[in-house]
């Protein structure tokens, strides 16, 4: 996988980016692309490679709880982070757009005719001033984005072939009944647990949950398969109580495939397929993806794209012998340490 | 008969940033800086290009939001009052540097006349309606413009909601066919974003092609017969066109790239950072410092902005040509090579932001100037060419299915999707899916509640703009990246709870909303059943 590196253009060292930054693309096999924008931007250069602080990608990690805004004034603030020099760079300053017309009035004649316009020019210019600023009437910045829906759901996104994203809700309701049936003390001896599933193979993980997660970047195997999530609680008896399951995703492969393309269509055939043509991709995909799982040590379903790890090239008896047992072998299972909660988002 | 082809892409978006609850707003000037240093140059470019019958081809992504923006009132006036105030600068400087830093008149003078050029051609010849310049292209048989994704939205982490996929593409094929007068047969999905499944939206909307990071190709199954360098069906029917590392290389890298060089302009060297405030305070509105556009040094090298050199136009030319001529070079051994190992034309797709060339890197309209002509008369082996004008010549393609991809740093999502900005997506994803349940839940709605449906559609498709997760993660404008995320998704909120009778609709309200986010005036909130 790529890792993106900031490398500002020669003679620009250690300067502020701008909106949108070119990544390296030498060697590599990520897009550099530069966008543009007005203003400097306040980032410090090494910001961008993924190992840096600002994108570390550490196994396991909580994602970041959901933003809450708190409520601003009401003039929104407009971001001017500064370009730094290279000796001192300045910080970022954050100056309330102020609700004025400009320095001076240019509705009608002014008294300094801008070069270039005659007055008929300028008399025409003025019908894009605005005369009259409307009150505003909704206040977008008392807006609090919700801690929870209140419902018991769970969406797995993939990130790259090997991360996942995992978000979800509790419904209070069904935590509260819970909490009646059990008892207080055994609730409080309960987990909020994280289940991550193999369903193509068997076999599944649990990440026990610190309070208040909502999220989780759950590590993939290096081959391609499929992952479903479930949110439950662990119950002291060891019982996982399933409150919401997610979507299945598979993950992408990765690596030229070994099969060189056969079939072919030409550019009028491809316009009259029908429409659901390809639609079967998805459950190709899924079928197609077999290999042993990572937590169980289950023969190799035949040939595949990205055998499973320690199989390398050997058959499928070999396979079966490389295949190190359930738990010990780095993967989804193992990786799945809490701490690093952002609180950045809260307000 | 070429030995292979070239065929260049620019993509050209800009988020929909409209604000008149203010008369000026800092972020505006995106547009107005793009419309001034790249896309008005480029179409000057083409202009001259096609006066001069040079024939060239070019494939531009025109984005909805920047459509749109091109055709809005309250913007195009403000980008009049940028211009003029540019202009007045410009002949102040003139003044200034006369006076007091006479190395600069002649660049000051250089502005004021290229700023006055720009000016005429975007209010004369075009009339302030600069989509028409694009459309002048294309009807002359040059320009492919292709459609995006209707904010901009982020494909892949959508498609747990069909429905937000479905609605950026349809909205976009609506938008461009009642803009430009006709189907667009070409995409380019946001970023890149492809993943397998995502052609039956873009078959629905009568998409033909798209493209795809060239890891697309690479690592798709079976692995194509000809690399990157052909275009492939998919097994959902619609046809990608990979990027050419080699040619994206020259240009992107920020290491060996031509826009490095130290001849060129220099960025981060503008006299709104550099000249006193308070002969500034005209050109400044807010009173604070921005890029203004003018700017009088040169990379120079690997030194500090305080020693940065003068900059010399009539070097910085020379080096265009020059690099223009090598780039030529570079792609007539690479298509001659191609045709050798892969016994067919080979496409060499090579896919830029279009900001790159002007804002970005000032020279790249003169860059791509010399480049069409060099590669026009100079020369036999590699002609431009667009996807559909290549699909005649070379129409026989491979079967096969790439995997997820994007053009981000990492190949995936890493740019969209971190500890930095992954918050977003619990929100928008319950926004898309509160509005599929609207879309179902109104069969029959009152005029109110139509717009109001209508609106909620807007305020989600703007809240989905993947620029925001962009700005959060490359950390720029960070804070009004997560105002538009806030905003939108709070108007969306408080139509949603009106419209499920949690709350009462207020006209006023609504009619601020429509005010303001008032892009795809025909939007239909049915879409989204």
């Amino acid at each position: 996988m790529i890792r993106a590196t900031l490398f500002p253009l020669p003679g620009a060292e250690g300067f502020p980016i701008l909106r949108r930054m070119a990544e390296k693309i030498d060697g590599g096999k990520g897009g550099a692309r530069v966008r543009v924008s007005a203003g400097g931007a306040s980032k410090p250069k090494a910001g961008m490679a993924r190992s840096s602080a600002s994108g570390k990608v550490v196994r396991g990690k909580p994602a970041a709880k959901a933003k809450a805004a708190s409520p601003k004034k009401a003039a929104p603030k407009v971001a001017r982070p500064r370009a730094g020099a290279a000796a001192t760079p300045k910080t970022a300053s954050v100056a309330p757009a102020r609700r004025t017309t400009m320095g001076r009035s240019r509705a009608g004649l002014s008294e300094t005719r801008p070069a270039g316009l005659n007055e008929e020019d300028q008399i025409r210019s003025a019908k894009y001033l605005p005369r009259d600023l409307p009150p505003r009437l909704f206040e977008e910045e008392r807006f609090l984005f919700p801690e929870s829906y209140g419902v018991n759901r769970i969406r797995l996104l993939v990130k790259d072939p090997e991360w996942l994203f995992v978000h979800w809700d509790v419904d209070p309701g069904s935590v509260e009944s819970l909490r009646k049936a059990l008892g207080e003390r055994a609730m409080a001896l309960s987990r909020m647990t994280l289940r991550v599933v193999d369903p193509t193979n068997g076999g599944s993980s649990d990440i026990l949950l610190p309070p208040g997660a909502r999220g989780w970047y759950i590590r993939a195997d290096v081959a391609r398969r499929s992952y479903k999530a479930e949110l439950g609680v662990t119950l002291p008896s060891g019982e996982f109580r399933r409150l919401a399951e997610s979507n299945l995703v598979v993950t992408p492969r990765v690596g030229p495939s070994r099969d060189r393309a056969s079939r072919r269509i030409t550019f009028g055939q491809a316009a009259r397929l029908p429409k659901e043509a390809g639609l079967g991709q998805r459950d190709e995909e899924l079928r197609s993806v077999s290999g042993a799982g990572p937590w169980q040590g289950s023969s190799v379903d035949g040939a595949v794209e990205g055998t499973a790890p320690g199989a390398a090239a050997a058959g499928v008896a070999d396979a079966k012998a490389a295949r190190p047992a359930k738990g010990s072998r780095p993967g989804a299972s193992d990786s799945f340490r809490p701490g690093g909660a952002s609180d950045v988002y809260r307000r | 008969m070429p030995a292979g082809y070239w065929c260049p892409v620019l993509h050209a978006h800009l988020p929909y940033v409209r604000h008149p609850e203010y008369p000026e707003f800092l972020e505006e000037d995106w547009f107005f800086e793009a419309l001034t240093e790249t896309y008005v140059p480029i179409i000057r470019v083409l202009d001259g290009l096609l006066q001069d019958g040079v024939d060239y081809r070019l494939t531009m992504t025109l984005s909805p939001p920047l459509l749109s923006m091109m055709q809005d009132d309250l913007l195009v006036g403000r980008y009049h009052r940028y211009l003029d105030r540019l202009v007045d600068l410009a002949h102040r400087e003139i003044e200034r540097t006369q006076a007091h830093d006479a190395r600069f008149t002649d660049l000051a003078r250089f502005y004021a006349h290229e700023l006055a050029d720009v000016r005429r051609i975007f209010r004369e010849t075009y009339g302030s309606d600069f989509v028409r310049a694009f459309r002048k292209h294309r009807d002359a048989g040059k320009l492919e413009i292709i459609t995006c994704g209707a904010t901009h939205g982020f494909l892949p982490l959508m498609d747990t909601v069909p429905q937000a996929v479905r609605a950026q593409v349809l909205v976009a094929v609506q938008h461009y066919k009642r803009v430009l007068g006709r189907d667009p047969s070409g995409i380019w999905l946001p970023e890149c974003g492809y993943y397998p499944g995502v052609e039956q939206f873009l078959r629905e909307g009568g998409i033909r092609f798209g493209f795809l990071e060239s890891l697309g190709l690479t690592d798709a199954h079976p692995r194509p017969r000809f690399g990157v360098h052909a275009p492939i069906a998919t097994p959902g029917g619609i046809i990608f066109l990979a990027r050419d590392m080699e040619s994206s290389r020259q240009v992107w890298s920020s290491e060996s790239g031509y826009p490095g060089d130290v001849d060129y302009r220099e960025f981060y060297k503008d006299v709104g950072w550099e000249l006193p405030m308070e002969y500034l305070k005209d050109f400044l509105p807010d009173g604070i410092r921005k890029n203004l556009g003018l700017k009088y040094y040169r990379v120079t090298g690997k030194v500090g902005l305080g020693d940065k050199q003068p900059y010399v136009r009539a070097w910085a030319l020379e080096k265009a040509a020059s690099h223009a001529g090598d780039f030529l070079l570079n792609r007539q051994k690479q298509v001659e090579h191609l045709a050798g190992k892969l016994g067919r034309r080979p496409v060499v797709v090579s896919p830029y932001d279009a900001e790159l060339f002007g804002h970005w890197w000032f020279e790249g309209p003169d860059f791509l100037n010399f480049l069409f002509r060099k590669m026009h008369f100079d020369q036999d082996a590699v002609k431009p060419t667009t996807p559909l004008e290549y699909l005649e010549q070379e129409p026989e393609l491979d079967v096969v299915q790439p995997p997820y991809c994007t053009w981000g740093a990492d190949g995936y999502a890493e740019v969209w999707l971190n500890p930095g900005n992954d918050w977003i997506y619990p929100h928008l994803l319950v926004a898309a899916e509160r509005m599929v349940e609207l879309a179902r839940r109104y069969e029959h709605p009152d005029d109110r509640e139509r717009r109001a449906l209508h609106q909620a559609a807007r305020e989600l498709l703007l809240a989905q703009a993947s620029d925001w997760a962009f700005i959060m993660k490359t950390n720029t404008t960070v804070e009004y990246a997560k105002k538009k995320t806030r905003d939108h998704i709070a108007r969306f909120d408080y139509l949603y709870r009106a419209l499920t009778h949690h709350c009462m609709l207020e006209e006023p309200i609504l009619r601020e909303f429509e005010g303001r986010d008032n892009i795809f005036p025909e939007l239909d909130y049915r879409v989204y059943r």
